[in-house]
């Protein structure tokens, strides 16, 4: 049945507005490509940062020996102290998998901060990396581009906006994109025509992990604006003492320290030892309870390590929902809620959010190309 | 002459294309200053060559409830250092210095300051004539500062 006139202006409307949110999509990820790119790219390789510094340096890598058990917490930190008696010992922290060495994170006497390596079985010193690597690169680039944190993270979260918007322009505009998950890319087709597939195809299957990155970044913008979670609750003050340490305090003394936060929260998963900087400070054991989707420190018991009592306690489920937010952010953006399975998952969609930004950019260049070279092109197709 | 798409995309970013490149490089060329330790953009880290008298100042905030702590390196030659908090004369050592005595010695400037407080600090350093560079460093270590660093180490 031939269309009337007024369904015709209908449909030439409509066509109107596709193409202005089009104009929209292609105008955002073209003059933000760059930076975008560059954003992506730096934020997908992080994820594996860790694994790129274990395969650089041969301390950090540590094997199982048979039938040998963890190396307690107190023989890590006699390790690591007799390594270094001068430095100042920050962190104790659990190995990142099962081949790697624990590692204690130390100030050294220059005021620098440290890794030390340790064999988590036998918690012998492996050696000591310096504080800034591979992963630090990564993650100060991706993070902040090494700028002030305050201007950094500013401009690099604000891309949430436009890499939001590009996913809903990109969808009003794919008409009846539902249809186009099984739509296998035509890649025996000239390049504009395939990568434009590919394109849609790859937009349509990461449109769910677009908007995660783009809520979370959403949410560090408004950390770095004012609206960053209040701090964890207060332990209660600890005995008086001189240094950040008591005299004598070494390994067997965090033993008992630790086993007293074990007694406390028997069900705590310990991650994470904090170690004072200062005698107003506690020794705080972080971990992981049973709240779901929080960092180890959202877990805590606080320590006195002079009287080796606990002196203050929270928990993930006691926290606000605006704490739980702020908790939450981390493990959703850097996919590390599910260990090494979700990690692989957010590995493989950064690089289909980083190849939508760059066939993006190499469709409209051709695109472009095509219509410089073929001026009158549009109106020859018209008259046909 | 004939470009390529990439060429045509060039073409078109015109503007938008240096304030990105800028702003990556220069990510990329203070990854050295990163590497080195002297990152975070806290007030730390000034130098001068010393002559009579040198006087570094600087201001800071606290990221958090604290102390803050001063730390000397490579100081040679000093003779009757003197430092100020908020115009008020701290004294930095109750006995005569002894050349040389500052050097990686740490002392507290501040007692106790709130989330955002700032401080001014001065550092008078009267030194022995041509006596080696200086260099100072602040440290901030508030209760909270090791949540900072804990948040720092996260992968991002």
């Amino acid at each position: 049945m031939p269309r009337t006139a007024e369904e015709s202006d209908a449909g030439s409307r409509a066509l109107s507005w596709q193409r202005r949110w089009f104009d929209v999509h292609s105008w955002i990820g073209l003059k933000l490509s760059i930076l975008m790119s560059f954003i992506l790219v730096t934020g997908t390789i992080a994820v594996f940062s860790y694994e790129i510094d274990w395969l650089l340096n041969p301390e950090m890598r540590a094997f199982s020996e048979v039938d040998a058990r963890p190396a307690s917490w107190g023989t890590l930190y006699d390790s690591a102290t007799a390594a270094y008696p001068d430095g100042e010992l920050r962190f104790l922290q659990v190995p990142h998998g099962t081949w790697w060495a624990s590692q204690a994170t130390l100030v050294d006497p220059a005021g620098g901060l440290m890794r030390i390596w340790l064999h988590p079985q036998t918690a012998r010193y492996q050696g000591a990396t310096r504080w800034f690597n591979v992963q630090r690169f990564l993650r100060q680039a991706h993070r902040h581009l090494m700028l002030p944190t305050r201007v950094g993270i500013v401009l690099v979260s604000l891309l949430a906006l436009p890499l939001l918007l590009s996913l809903i322009t990109g969808l009003i505009t794919y008409k009846r994109f539902w249809r186009g998950w099984w739509k296998w890319p035509r890649f025996d087709r000239a390049p504009r025509i395939w990568l434009g597939d590919l394109h849609r195809w790859l937009g349509l299957w990461a449109a769910w992990f677009v908007l995660l990155i783009g809520l979370t970044s959403v949410w560090y913008l408004v950390e770095v604006s004012g609206g960053s979670a209040p701090a964890f609750p207060n332990p209660a003050p600890v005995a008086t003492r001189e240094a950040a340490l008591p005299q004598g305090f070494d390994g067997a003394a965090l033993d008992r320290a630790v086993a007293m936060a074990q007694a406390q929260a028997p069900d705590l998963k310990i991650m994470r030892i904090s170690l004072p900087g200062q005698p107003a400070a506690p020794v705080s054991v972080f971990g992981q309870r049973s709240a779901l989707l929080v960092r180890p420190r959202a877990n805590a018991i606080h320590v006195d390590p002079l009287t080796l009592t606990v002196m203050g306690e929270y928990r993930g489920e006691q926290l606000s929902v605006h704490q739980r937010l702020s908790e939450m952010a981390d493990p959703l953006h850097f996919g590390t809620w599910g260990g090494l399975a979700s990690r692989l998952v957010r590995f493989v969609f950064g690089l289909a959010l980083s190849a939508l930004s760059i066939t993006g950019i190499y469709i409209y260049g051709l695109r472009v190309l095509k219509r410089s070279r073929h001026p009158r092109w549009p109106q020859t197709v018209t008259a046909r | 002459m004939s470009l390529g798409p990439l060429g045509r995309v060039w073409q078109d970013v015109a503007v938008w294309r240096w304030p990105c490149l800028v702003l990556i490089c220069l990510c990329l060329g203070l990854t050295p200053i990163a590497c080195q330790g002297l990152y975070d953009w806290q007030p730390r880290g000034a130098q001068a060559v010393a002559e009579r008298l040198v006087t570094l100042e600087t201001k800071g905030s606290l990221r958090s409830a604290g102390k803050l702590e001063m730390r000397f390196g490579g100081a040679v030659g000093l003779v009757d250092p003197r430092l100020s908090v908020n115009g008020v004369v701290a004294p930095l050592h109750e006995e005569p210095v002894d050349e040389q005595a500052l050097d990686g010695d740490r002392y507290l400037l501040a007692a106790v300051q709130q989330p955002g407080d700032r401080a001014a600090i001065t550092i008078e350093l009267h030194t022995a004539q041509g006596a080696s560079p200086v260099v100072w460093t602040l440290i901030d270590r508030g209760p909270n500062a090791a949540a900072d660093e804990e948040r720092d180490e996260e992968t991002r």
